[in-house]
């Protein structure tokens, strides 16, 4: 039996994770390592909703890692397909509104997830014009317009 | 979870991932991104993380042009496309004629006219020129661009070797070797023994310098894969894979900026491939992968010209083909694979040169 970890939830709701799910995260790793997650772990700026994501990502990453190790003998082409299948995994993970995806990324950096943090800024930014990233990010435009204007101009890169 | 401002350090975070033309794009957000985006450090730390873009430029009417090619689905039977897309913009009031070039880490080091190298990065726009040399630019002289990447800084250097033409014999001779470092802002010379014209261009792979060179040995004239380390400043051979004289067309070709490949062209119509990702200046444990053989003379009954010694080439490793640039007629790419051949004339108006290059987009800055 693994041992088990427990993550509260801004709303004070406990989330039991086994212990391997929780390593994936940098932060709790920390934590684990100085023996200081008895009694829970408070995370005040996760919300339940983003934590449920994020341990579900955990989760799918530590299985697939057990089961690419599993399969280290006779790589070949299944190897080449389970990544397939976790990039797919991941794709139709983050398939969800920009305010949980802007959560989830605060959550990756907050906890320290890489691939998490690297999948969600990466979907969050695509294909975004400059006015949609001000809405995203709460940006308040400072420069005037005839300093945008000449911004844009010094920084075209034609081909894109 | 609203939040208002995000903190600088998960803004770079955030930043660091996207390409650099994104990045470019993006300046207009807002003054802390346009700072972070100009930000000397940030461009290292992005240059280190963000996917990179591989695209293709060449020179047209001495102007940086960006191509567009695509070879995907030759095997299925679809013409392949290489287009022009149009000049990379030096954003100068006056025009700068650029007459070779060779890329380093987004950056090109570009000859201008009168032979005066400068460097650019073309998604910046940044340009910087290098102070006059005691002894003035010639026709003969040549170039190589590297760095030594030291306390996670890249320290731009720039290699010339000046030669020296008999007129009555046509031989070349090199006057001196002499190193422009940007850190200093000044040229030294290398003490170094005689160095052997070069036969092939000069590439710059991860920092430092390939080229072919020959020289008599004997009466015999040998050719090789010579290196220049831009970290210790030392020239070293490099193994090749294969037998060849001086009379033999080599060419360099860096590829998906971690690998090098070399193209033979023996007698006749023979064309070989070998590429290595595993080059080290010092050429130690150098080892060569077989990546193409045609002999066009028998597959292309048509095709009757051999190269010439301008041509440029690259890659294309998932649909196994070589592209070589050549202006024998027209600047043409040729298209080669070991059952595939076919020609593209590219850029038909203006004065081409047959030079293209691998650029990767960055925002590193001299």
């Amino acid at each position: 039996m693994s041992k088990k970890i427990i993550f509260e939830s801004s709303e004070g709701e406990s989330f039991e994770v086994d212990e391997a799910v929780a390593l994936e995260c940098q932060t709790i790793k920390n934590m684990i390592e100085d023996d200081c997650t008895d009694g829970g772990i408070p995370l005040a700026n996760v919300n339940s909703a983003t934590l449920t994501k994020v341990i579900d990502y955990c989760k799918k990453h530590v299985e697939a890692a057990a089961a690419a190790e599993a399969n280290a003998g006779d790589k070949d082409i299944y190897g080449a397909n389970k990544d397939i299948e976790l990039k797919t995994w991941d794709e139709e993970f983050v398939k969800v509104d920009q305010p949980l995806l802007f959560d989830l990324m605060l959550a990756a950096n907050f906890l320290i997830i890489p691939g998490l943090l690297d999948l969600t800024c990466k979907t969050m930014m695509r294909g975004k014009t400059v006015l949609q990233i001000r809405e995203i990010f709460h940006i308040k435009k400072d420069y005037t317009d005839a300093e945008e204007a000449e911004v844009r101009k010094e920084n075209a890169w034609a081909f894109e | 979870m609203m939040m208002l401002e995000l903190p600088k350090d998960l803004v770079e975070e955030i930043l660091s991932r996207l390409s650099a033309t994104t990045l470019k794009r993006l300046q207009s957000t807002c003054k802390q991104w346009n700072d972070i985006i100009n930000d000397r450090e940030f461009a290292g730390k992005h240059f280190s993380k963000a996917a990179k873009q591989h695209l293709v430029v060449m020179l047209k009417n001495f102007n940086v042009h960006l191509v567009s090619v695509n070879v995907d689905e030759i095997h299925n039977d679809i013409d392949p496309s290489i287009k022009d897309i149009g000049e990379l913009s030096l954003n100068k009031p006056y025009q700068v004629y650029i007459n070779g070039m060779v890329h380093c880490n987004g950056l090109l080091l570009c000859i201008t006219k009168g032979y005066t190298p400068m460097v650019w990065n073309p998604c910046t726009g940044k340009i910087n020129w290098v102070v006059e040399p005691s002894r003035a630019y010639d026709v003969y002289d040549k170039f190589a661009f590297g760095y030594e990447y030291k306390k996670s800084c890249y320290n731009f250097k720039i290699l010339r070797i000046q030669y020296v033409c008999g007129r009555k014999t046509h031989t070349y001779t090199t006057h001196g070797k002499e190193i422009y470092d940007f850190n200093s802002s000044s040229w030294r010379t290398l003490n170094v023994t005689r160095i052997w014209p070069l036969i092939s261009r000069v590439v710059s792979l991860k920092g430092n310098a390939y080229w072919f060179t020959y020289e008599y040995k004997e009466g015999v004239r040998n050719s090789s894969l010579l290196s220049f380390d831009f970290s210790k400043e030392i020239f070293g051979n490099i193994c090749v894979p294969f037998q060849f004289n001086g009379d033999y067309l080599v060419e360099l070709s860096v590829i998906r900026e971690n690998k090098l490949a070399v193209l033979l062209q023996r007698w006749a119509l023979e064309i070989e491939i070998w590429i290595t990702d595993n080059i080290e200046p010092n050429g130690n444990g150098v080892s060569w992968n077989h990546f193409l053989a045609v002999d066009l003379g028998v597959t292309i009954p048509p095709f009757s010209d051999v190269f010439s010694y301008a041509m440029s080439f690259f890659i294309d490793e998932d649909n196994k083909v070589g592209l070589i640039w050549d202006n024998n007629k027209g600047v043409r790419v040729h298209i080669v694979g070991e059952d595939y051949y076919r020609e593209i004339v590219v850029g038909e108006n203006g004065i081409c040169l047959p030079l293209m290059c691998c650029y990767v987009p960055s925002l590193l800055q001299i």
